[in-house]
């Protein structure tokens, strides 16, 4: 496995990065308005809650990688599963990173459509993208890791437009607080743990960080740097825009910076828009990474170039002959976040009782 | 072989990142204001101020004309009569006339801006009594371009406290905000000048109900704590124990230079009860009164704090009267009296105007001016 190998592994500080900026992406578009459609203006409180339970799932999967702390989730499919149960347990994992991919770049195609290039047709936008994204990917972790880091520090450039963009608004807008109980609240968890969804990831990334020891520490503090954007954004969005209008927007993070005014530059939210396609990428490439390093760990070194080629046509090829419209997005995404939820929340549970069993009926059959 | 391929890449993206559909700028039929009267037939008269270009041109502003039913299909039969592409991502202001107001909601006329993601959120919305055809029309030779005086003209009436400031995207939150009933900024032609003549009052559904003149639009700025400081107020006083300098002058003058508000909201038997409390610092600026400022300084203060309470309790009876609540009381009546407010959240305005509003002002001032007496 050479593609998933990088000189000296990744610091925790890359680590930490990694997961934190594939968890912010398209989750931070969305999550006010999906979260004030369950959970009102308690919804802050449901990202705590959704934090926690993170957390929990994300130590977890450190757990179960560091009984083999030199593999992958791959390699692992194959010593628990067996041949032929672990070759589909990788391939079950491939489609589900291509699924999160593809989604991923959907919506970024679709958020550049309706904000900023409104007459550039989709094929011409997939094309545009899906070049670089090969290029990244195919250089490996290595510079995907870098790439991932620039991002990350370049999202702290974004974080005063966001306290510029709270001026004006009515903090009395979050009174009062439990208006309708914790009902609400508790719904509304299950739509803050899928703007967590990323730190499975870690399942492939463990393997390369350098300190294992601090893994935990790591994943942690990712979660927690994911719930203060969130936190930001979903605060931001609750008292600039009153209760009954945060439900009419369909990207409210974006419709926040129309209110932004410089006196050098207007309209802020189309630069915004631009900016975040790049945290949307980091939210999208190192699926399509972890899905490559699946397919080259189950048929050989030779086919990942290969592999990456069919891909990336198919995806351009396909731009060609199929547009999804707004609600196929829409449908997709919701797709997406209860497959989600099973691979992220419910599997690791799942695979770490079962290793913990088979482990050891091993040891007892050695002894 | 992988370095060329990579380049061959590269320059891919060069080729490809050239965007479509570009505009340029001497091409474009640059859209600044929108005027819309009401016509004939149920249909909407649109005018539009186009600034010009071209140095040989007397005029800096162009004005166009359509009929149409819709804001939307206007701008389509603007694009007939232009000379260029029309273009409405930089529209600053839109002027509505009050008899348009009065028959279509304000919220169905603006619906393609807010749902079109390339439509400025910024521009100002202004209503006016006079034909729009009068107005966009105004002979202002001697100040900046039309749509540029008219957002000059609004923003500086909103600082200086004679009017509201309403652009489209307040408009979308007093829609939505369900503890709160809109209000645009109005204008009036008055010698063929423009001048901004206070606040019209609209309707949960954008329809115009009542209008405040300038006086009370301060009143309903410092209620709403939309104020920049200072505040400058001259007052008649009436009292007996207010004595007169001569038989004609009463009044006096003050600027108020900060003031601290907090509002009380509870219920009782069913009724919303909403106790103002502001504290006042203010600044002596002009004293026509037989007081002595030094001596008689708390019957003074007492004097302004009445007559603020009965300046503010006239407006606020003004928006009872036509259940109307552009204050935004609602939304104190959400966040500390939930369960009721729930009851009443689809009809605030009726539930306002049953409501105990009391203001309580408290008055102190700060300084005298450079006069001992």
């Amino acid at each position: 496995m050479t593609f998933n190998k990088v000189q000296g592994g990744i610091s925790l500080f890359q680590y930490v990065m990694f997961i934190s900026q594939v968890q912010i992406g398209v989750g931070m578009m969305t999550l006010p308005t999906d979260l004030a459609e369950v959970a009102g203006t308690d919804g802050w409180i449901s990202i705590l809650l959704g934090w926690i339970a993170a957390i929990v799932i994300s130590l977890v999967i450190v757990r179960i990688m560091s009984r083999q702390p030199a593999e992958t989730i791959y390699d692992l499919f194959f010593r628990y599963l067996g041949r032929g149960l672990g070759a589909c347990a990788v391939l079950l994992f491939i489609l589900y990173c291509l699924f999160v991919f593809t989604i991923a770049i959907l919506v970024k195609i679709h958020i550049t459509q309706t904000w900023v290039l409104p007459q550039t047709p989709n094929f011409f936008l997939m094309l545009l993208f899906m070049i670089p994204i090969l290029m990244l990917v195919h250089f490996g972790v290595n510079i995907l890791v870098r790439y991932v880091e620039f991002v990350g520090l370049g999202t702290i450039v974004i974080i005063p437009l966001f306290f510029i963009a709270m001026k004006g608004g009515h903090l009395i807008h979050l009174l009062p607080v439990l208006k309708e109980g914790w009902l609400p609240v508790f719904q509304g968890v299950k739509t803050t743990v899928l703007s967590f969804l990323g730190f499975e990831l870690a399942f492939i990334l463990y393997p390369l960080l350098r300190q294992k020891n601090k893994a935990a520490k790591g994943i942690i503090i990712a979660n927690t740097i994911t719930m203060c954007m969130q936190m930001l954004v979903v605060i931001t969005c609750y008292i600039q825009f009153n209760p009954y209008q945060i439900l009419t927007y369909i990207w409210p993070t974006l419709d926040l910076f129309e209110t932004v005014e410089f006196p050098f530059v207007e309209r802020i939210e189309v630069i915004f828009t631009a900016f975040y396609l790049f945290l949307i990428s980091t939210s999208g490439i190192p699926y399509l990474y972890t899905a490559i390093a699946g397919i080259e760990r189950l048929f050989g070194d030779s086919i990942r170039e290969k592999a990456m080629l069919v891909l990336g046509l198919g995806y351009i090829v396909s731009a060609f002959i199929y547009n999804p419209t707004f609600y196929q997005v829409n449908q997709m995404q919701k797709w997406g976040g209860n497959i989600g939820m099973f691979v992220a929340y419910l599997f690791p549970i799942a695979f770490w009782l079962y290793a913990g069993v088979v482990d050891r009926i091993r040891r007892w059959d050695k002894t | 072989m992988k370095k060329s391929f990579a380049y061959a890449l590269l320059s891919l993206t060069l080729i490809t990142s050239g965007c479509l559909g570009q505009n340029r700028l001497d091409e474009l039929t640059l859209v600044l204001t929108f005027g819309v009267d009401q016509g004939k037939n149920g249909e909407m008269e649109i005018y539009t101020a186009v600034p010009v270009f071209h140095k040989e041109a007397r005029k800096k502003t162009e004005l166009l004309h359509t009929r149409a039913s819709t804001f939307r299909e206007g701008r389509d039969r603007l694009d007939n009569q232009a000379n260029g592409v029309v273009e409405t991502g930089k529209v600053q202001n839109i002027l509505i006339s009050k008899r348009l107001m009065m028959r279509k909601g304000l919220f169905d006329l603006l619906d393609v801006i807010y749902r079109d993601p390339k439509s400025a959120l910024m521009t100002d919305l202004i209503v006016t009594d006079d034909p729009i055809e009068q107005v966009m029309d105004v002979d202002i030779q001697d100040k900046p371009r039309f749509p540029v005086y008219l957002r000059e003209l609004v923003r500086s009436s909103h600082i200086s406290e004679a009017s509201v400031s309403t652009n489209v995207r307040r408009a979308y939150d007093q829609f939505y905000e369900k503890g709160i009933t809109p209000y645009v900024t109005e204008m009036k032609l008055s010698e063929n000048k423009l001048k901004i003549s206070g606040t019209a009052l609209l309707d949960k559904r954008g329809y115009y109900v009542a209008s405040l003149d300038t006086e009370e639009s301060i009143q309903l700025l410092i209620l709403q704590k939309d104020t920049h400081h200072p505040i400058f107020m001259t007052v008649q006083l009436k009292g007996k124990d207010v004595g007169k300098k001569d038989e004609e002058s009463q009044s006096i003058s003050y600027s108020i230079d900060y003031t601290h508000s907090s509002y009380k909201t509870y219920v009782e038997g069913n009724q919303f009860h909403f106790d103002l409390h502001f504290r006042y610092s203010i600044v002596l600026t002009e004293l026509l009164v037989q007081l002595h400022p030094m001596q008689d300084k708390e019957k003074l203060e007492k004097a302004i704090a009445s007559e603020m309470k009965k300046k503010m309790e006239a407006v606020i009876a003004k928006f009872q009267k036509h259940h109307l609540d552009p204050i935004g009381l609602g939304k104190y009546a959400r966040a500390y009296a939930y369960p009721q407010w729930k009851q009443v959240e689809d009809d605030w305005g009726r539930a306002f105007s049953q409501a105990k509003v009391r203001v309580i002002p408290e008055v102190r001032m700060i300084s005298i001016g450079s006069l001992r007496k």
